[in-house]
């Protein structure tokens, strides 16, 4: 529910996320406070190490910080349970990872809808989502074949469109073109893009690159926890 | 929350993983597990078989045989030293009353009675008793005097008047046992035939039986030789009537009524009916012979020439002067017998005199003695008849000869009673024309402790209880094992014909045995998928963490890693099956019909019982508790790794990999 005219649908408040290893304890985020709103196309940039990977998960609600708090939707994570931050990240938000992690044996169809799976949607229903977003991701004609069967930009498509099933009003993409060529991103990129347009989904693309960064509405950049 | 069906589609991707090492993990469990459920096949194949066996045998019930225990404490005679005051008055007391009536009986008869010496008494002085022994307690039972078997007899009598088990009392107590069908066996006053000598080929073998060198003594040895060693016993029980296959009348009958091996039926007869002596060890050819036997031999008669103990006496006689004469053939000093007797020149002729050297006086002493005894009534004549039989069964002896552990087994389930001597059916013997029996004149062969025994009633009984249970509660509570001596209780008891108890015992113990003797092998098998299981699920930590991403509670990823577990245990579980159902099927076809031919001829070896021998039983409870060990191992080796995996934080994961 909006408090108001275009109230974020993101809001980071001071969040600080800090991490120990042995005796030392390193500051993954400090003091890190965002805004987003409906429909953006956000970026964030930095070097390795700075806590760009981390921001994403707590903004996925797969991580807690430390300090501060996230309200998605109005709605403070740090208040809910475990059960409700599951129905929250499978409701609201679609990942879409590096690594692309696909499950090998299952289908393209079959791997569309293993979010859809966890939301106990109904079979027919969501067969007839996942098949719709297959068309639109041009991926048809291979929804019955197996990651291994694919290109890279054919299983970049799948994880996106698995990310899409449930219809989620966030996308989180971690460095989405990171394996794949130029050509690929790019397609990649101009697909998000398209997403936003369609279905007015807010994204979040964490990379390194540059390029890529710029095509976004806003960019931060993410130096030692740091964002600026 | 995901479907069931969901959750086991994602679990079923697991199974795609290093399928070569999931198949080794599964096939090593897999095969301890079928050894554990052929076993258990096997085993209940087994144990129905043998049941099927006695439920058949033992339709009409479970025999026990019971003997009455006639405690030593009761019998004077067996306290021969250490005698009370009260023990040496009574003896004494018993000797002067015999006495006496000796004496009364003498003096009615007319003959001169001759106190007996004192070194020939009941009671001989201890001299070497210990000073502490009080002097009237200073005496030893003498058992060489001549009046010892009838104070024996006397002390057995009193007992026994007063016996607490004689079949009434037995009777009484089997019957809160559900126990009925009272079979009384030896001793009956017929008792046994002894010392008969077979004629065959028209001669009568005058060999002392029991001289016979390196003669088998076992229960094996004496049954083929009980014709021979005439050996024959009057049998009321039941047992026997299976062996019998005379079809006609007793009325018919030509002869004594007799069952004997088909051993010594083969040696004897079967030469003239191409019998072969010797039975054939294959079950299916050696029933083959028992049945040609039994067409052959039943109904054939055979003669016997039973002479009474005084004509054994003359027949000893004649034997151990021939030795002497022949062992003194070249001595000069030696002495031949003045009275000699020559053997029958026809099989069970006369005993005749040949020379009688003896002086006149001798002569005369014995012609007294002779008409002393006949005043007395205790004189016997010598004599003779041909006593003729006639074979009504043949019983295989072979079923009671333990050579190794196989016999031992065959051993509890054959249905053959243990016997070492010729059966005569009462029942048959019985219904004879009185002129067969009365060629057999058994006035004194019989014992007088077998004639007391069998007044008061007391004798070796057969009962049959309704149930096995109903069996081991008497042996339990009322009886002591034939074995067990001294014996407090009043009877002796074990089971008749195959050891159906222990067969019973032996079943329970395997079923004990499979369900707690393969817990080693699952305990290994179920190490080796705990160790799989373990090791996929924590190698799924990633895979864990990017469906928690995508919203998978904790429960969703139970629910599939359990399914997963159980998926494994499916497999192992088919796989199991199958190994177990070809060692199964192989021992079936191995052995089965051997073991049906066995049982079907031992229950029934005239027409085979119709029992099935199946060793590929899947009926045990049993089988479905190996399944659930299966499934259980499985599901607990899952259990830890999933619950760790699930507390884990998801970032943890996703951050490691």
């Amino acid at each position: 529910m909006d408090a108001g005219p275009r109230s974020p649908i993101i809001l980071l408040n001071s969040v600080c996320r800090y991490y120990k290893v042995g005796d030392i304890t390193i500051t993954a985020l400090h003091d890190v406070s965002l805004s987003i709103h409906s429909g953006e196309f956000i970026s964030i940039c930095g070097p390795s190490g700075g806590g760009k990977s981390t921001l994403l998960q707590i903004l996925g609600g797969v991580d807690r910080p430390d300090k501060g708090d996230l309200i998605i939707n109005n709605v403070s994570l740090n208040k809910l349970n475990d059960a409700e931050l599951s129905r929250l990240r499978n409701r609201e938000i679609g990942f879409i990872f590096q690594s692309f992690y696909l499950q090998p044996f299952l289908t393209v169809r079959e791997n569309v809808l293993v979010p859809a799976m966890f939301a106990g949607e109904d079979k027919k229903k969501r067969q007839t989502y996942a098949d719709e977003l297959l068309e639109y991701m041009g991926l048809s004609e291979r929804a019955a074949h197996l990651p291994s069967a694919l290109s890279g930009g054919q299983i970049q498509r799948t994880a996106i469109a698995r990310a899409l099933i449930n219809k989620p009003n966030i996308i989180l993409a971690d460095e989405p073109t990171g394996n794949l060529d130029s050509r690929n991103g790019k397609n990649v990129i101009d697909l998000l893009k398209a997403i936003r347009q369609k279905y007015g989904t807010t994204i979040v693309i964490v990379t390194h690159d540059q390029l890529i960064a710029r095509q976004a509405d806003r960019s931060y950049t993410l130096i030692d926890g740091r964002l600026i | 929350m995901i479907s069931i069906y969901d959750a086991t589609r994602l679990a079923q991707t697991k199974l795609q993983i290093k399928k070569g090492s999931l198949f080794i993990s599964i096939l090593i469990p897999s095969v301890l597990f079928s050894i554990v459920l052929a076993l258990i096949m096997v085993g209940t194949g087994l144990s129905e078989a043998a049941t099927s066996f006695t439920s058949y045998v033992y339709r009409q019930g479970y025999p026990l045989k019971i003997s009455p225990v006639i405690s030593d404490e009761n019998l004077l005679t067996y306290k021969k030293i250490s005698l009370t005051t009260a023990d040496v008055q009574k003896i004494k007391q018993f000797e002067i009353s015999y006495n006496n009536e000796q004496k009364k009986l003498y003096d009615k008869a007319g003959v001169q009675y001759a106190a007996p010496l004192p070194e020939n008494g009941l009671l001989l002085p201890d001299i070497t008793a210990p000073d502490t022994v009080p002097a009237n307690e200073r005496y030893f039972l003498n058992i060489n005097s001549p009046i010892y078997g009838k104070f024996e007899q006397s002390e057995l009598s009193n007992y026994l008047r007063s016996a607490p088990n004689k079949l009434s009392s037995l009777k009484s107590l089997a019957g809160r046992y559900n126990g009925s069908g009272f079979y009384k066996s030896y001793p009956i006053k017929i008792g046994q035939i002894p010392d008969q000598r077979l004629i065959l080929d028209d001669k009568e073998d005058l060999r002392d039986p029991h001289a016979s060198p390196a003669q088998d003594n076992t229960m094996y040895g004496l049954f083929t030789r009980a014709v021979r060693n005439s050996s024959y016993q009057v049998q009321n029980d039941p047992s026997f009537t299976k062996y019998i296959t005379y079809t006609d009348p007793p009325s018919e009958l030509q002869g004594i009524p007799v069952i004997i091996s088909a051993q010594e039926a083969a040696i004897l007869f079967g030469q003239k009916y191409s019998i072969s002596s010797t039975p054939p060890a294959d079950a299916a050819a050696k029933k083959q012979w028992l049945q040609s036997a039994q067409k052959a031999l039943t109904g054939r008669t055979y003669q016997a020439c039973y002479r009474n103990t005084a004509e054994r006496s003359l027949v000893s006689k004649i034997q151990q002067d021939t030795l002497n004469n022949h062992l003194h053939d070249n001595d000069e000093l030696y002495q031949a017998p003045t009275l000699q007797y020559q053997l029958p020149s026809s099989p069970c002729g006369d005993i005749t005199i040949k020379s009688d050297n003896r002086p006149t006086a001798e002569k005369q002493r014995e012609l007294i003695e002779i008409a002393n005894a006949k005043k007395l009534g205790v004189y016997t004549a010598p004599y003779h008849a041909k006593v003729t039989y006639q074979i009504v069964g043949l019983i295989d002896a072979e079923a009671s000869r333990t050579n190794n552990f196989i016999d031992l087994a065959k051993g509890l389930l054959t249905d053959t009673v243990p016997i070492s001597s010729a059966v005569i059916p009462e029942h048959l013997f019985s219904k004879i024309p009185e002129t067969l029996k009365s060629a057999i004149n058994t006035t004194g062969e019989v014992s007088d402790t077998n004639n007391a025994l069998a007044d008061e009633n007391i004798s070796d009984t057969t009962i049959f209880f309704h149930s096995i249970q109903d069996a081991r509660a008497f042996l339990k509570n009322e009886a002591c094992e034939m074995w067990v001596s001294p014996c407090s209780r009043l009877y002796k008891a074990a089971p008749v014909g195959s050891n159906y108890l222990i067969i019973e015992d032996v079943i329970r113990m395997f079923n004990t045995f499979i369900i707690w003797a393969p817990i080693v092998a699952m305990l290994l098998a179920a190490a080796v998928l705990a160790i799989t299981i373990t090791r996929v699920i924590i190698d799924s930590r990633r895979e864990t963490a990017i469906y928690r991403s995508m919203g998978a509670r904790k429960h969703d990823i139970v629910l599939i890693y359990s399914i997963y577990a159980i998926l494994i245990s499916l497999r192992v579980i088919v796989v199991s099956l199958a190994i177990s159902l070809i060692m199964a099927i192989t021992v079936q076809i191995s052995y089965g019909q051997y073991l049906q031919d066995i049982l079907n001829f031992y229950a029934n070896p005239q027409a085979g019982a119709g029992l099935r021998v199946n060793l590929i039983a899947l009926s045990s409870p049993n089988l479905l508790y190996v399944i659930l060990i299966i499934i259980l191992s499985c599901i607990s080796a899952a259990i830890i790794p999933i619950f760790r995996n699930v507390m884990r934080s998801p970032i943890e994961d996703m951050r490691s990999e």
